[in-house]
């Protein structure tokens, strides 16, 4: 850890994280994907992680609700440790997940796409359930398409549905998988600018990506995996500028000078 | 004229020629033996039912109806318990739902309809079988029989519906809280359902079609009826084919329904 980044994290307040990871393995038969990571995220933060492919990034925002149960080591969210046992519902109501390939169910309208769950899971009044979805889905941009069928969409319009859905739970964290990924390059601003506009409200998230821009703009913390593990937690602007490991330095040379 | 319309017309022509020669291949052959038909005997009085022998045939079409729908429901609902059980994570579970996979697709519907009919009904509790007594046995063993049955075909289809629906969809329904129920029945289901339904329509047609072999223990659907009128009338030819034309139109109508269900359920943009 870099004395910026110490500087950082006690910065946005000196409260309790709401994500605390404490030496996190993860095997995949005989791989290693995760290798004992540590990491904290306070209320409100907005970190990115980046690294090269098969680093573990993904499959560490993957613990945190669970879509992977790590072998060793603890992770508690929002006050509750994630293991055998618990009441796992509980803790992936707290935390919204937005994916590479959206996962919309196809079956079910844009408006009830986003409406499900907090009729099922929050017993919320459909009329109620119905009304807040629309909201969110004005917030997104999309509120005229609720009617239609998420194949109607493009993939854009898709993701920021899957956004709406993932905040009707109003969950306390969101995590990001690689959102822009699989989207065509005129509509990875639409998205990013909707998760900008979340970051702005205070959301603590955790976003996988890849774009550069969106890390040095909304990013309060950049954290570089490799092999598994962190090998930086820092700023972004400290990241791009002074990038202590190598690895960074040759992920940086290659991101930046294409 | 466009290539497309010259490989359509030599199609209809192709068609038409084995069809006359068909045609007339049948009628010299029935010439060649003396045989004439004769439709008449449909509408002279039956022995066997009230009204005609056409009267006959329809009365044995309604059993065989309500024994297809009654063993539609319940294959379906016992095929999609069992085909969800096989993919249960407690191995108990999904070793006893593939043993009994195993079980009823491999041993004859026929051998299965005596066995229910002869063995399972003997040994019921005792009010079951008062009850049942007075309530034809017989159907309700051949309801029994190809229910479960059925249900062992519908499951597999069920078990490679479910698998062919996305991880990601599962994914997405568990991270967003819902419950392991809601998961399966509000997300995972119904896209399974859809994927399949063109092989359970076949498995509704092979239920409606099977459901002939409850003649050989008496119970007098479509096709007990039409082989006793053929022995009432020793009309074998329109005897049979009576039953043939009776059996083509109650699959077309579950077929008919069938792709009205497939329409109502197609998603926009797919």
């Amino acid at each position: 850890m870099t004395a910026t980044n110490l500087q950082k994290a006690a910065s946005p307040s000196s409260a309790e994280p709401i994500i605390k990871a404490v030496d996190v393995h993860k095997n995949f038969g005989n791989f290693h994907a995760l290798r004992g990571v540590n990491m904290s995220v306070q209320p409100g933060e907005v970190v990115v992680i980046i690294g090269p492919s098969g680093s573990g990034k993904s499959t560490f925002i993957r613990t945190i609700n669970r879509l992977e149960e790590h072998d060793k080591g603890t992770i508690v969210v929002d006050g509750i440790e994630l293991k055998d046992g618990q009441n796992l519902d509980a803790i992936r109501r707290e935390v919204g997940m937005v994916f590479q390939s959206f996962n919309l169910f196809p079956h079910l309208t844009v408006l009830q796409n986003v409406a499900l769950a907090p009729m099922r899971v929050r017993k919320t009044p459909k009329a109620q359930a119905d009304k807040r979805a629309l909201e969110l889905l004005e917030r997104v941009g999309i509120a005229e398409q609720a009617h239609k069928f998420p194949a109607q969409l493009s993939g854009g319009q898709q993701q920021r549905v899957a956004i709406a859905r993932a905040l009707a739970m109003d969950p306390k964290v969101m995590l990001f998988d690689e959102p822009t990924s699989a989207l065509d390059p005129e509509m990875i601003k639409e998205v990013l600018d909707v998760m900008k506009g979340l970051a702005g409200s205070g959301m603590t998230m955790l976003v996988v990506t890849h774009e550069m821009g969106f890390a040095r703009e909304v990013a309060d913390r950049l954290v570089f995996f490799d092999e598994g593990n962190i090998v930086e937690d820092t700023t972004p602007d400290e990241f791009y500028n002074n990038p202590q490991h190598e690895r960074a330095k040759a992920f940086l040379s290659k991101v930046l000078g294409h | 004229m466009p290539r497309s319309t010259y490989q359509q017309l030599l199609a209809v022509l192709v068609l038409l020629a084995v069809g006359v020669f068909t045609f007339l291949r049948v009628r010299a052959g029935f010439e060649a033996n003396n045989i004439t038909l004769d439709w008449s005997i449909f509408s002279k009085p039956s022995p066997l039912t009230k009204g005609t022998y056409l009267t006959t045939i329809l009365i044995g079409m309604l059993l065989t109806i309500r024994l297809a729908l009654i063993g539609i429901v319940f294959a379906m609902l016992l095929g999609t318990l069992v085909g969800v059980s096989r993919l249960s994570q407690n191995p108990v579970v999904s070793r006893v739902a593939a043993a009994y996979v195993e079980f009823f697709r491999n041993t004859p519907l026929l051998v299965q309809i005596f066995f229910w009919n002869f063995g399972v009904i003997n040994v019921l509790p005792a009010p079951i079988k008062n009850w049942l007594f007075d309530h034809s046995p017989e159907q309700w063993a051949v309801i029994a029989a190809l229910s479960v049955y059925t249900s062992s075909y519908i499951a597999e289809t069920i078990r490679a519906g479910i698998l062919s629906v996305h991880k990601g969809q599962t994914e997405a329904a568990k991270s967003l809280g819902l419950s392991g129920s809601d998961v399966l029945g509000r997300i995972v289901l119904p896209q399974a359902f859809r994927a399949v339904l063109p092989p359970l329509g076949s498995q509704f047609l092979n239920l409606t079609k099977n459901s002939s072999l409850a003649s050989q223990i008496g119970v007098a659907e479509l096709f007990y009826y039409g082989t006793q009128v053929q022995s009432y009338t020793f009309r074998g030819f329109e005897s049979i084919t009576a039953i043939t034309v009776a059996y083509l139109v109650l699959s077309l109508t579950i077929t008919f329904f069938l792709n009205l269900l497939s329409r109502r359920l197609a998603l926009p943009g797919r």
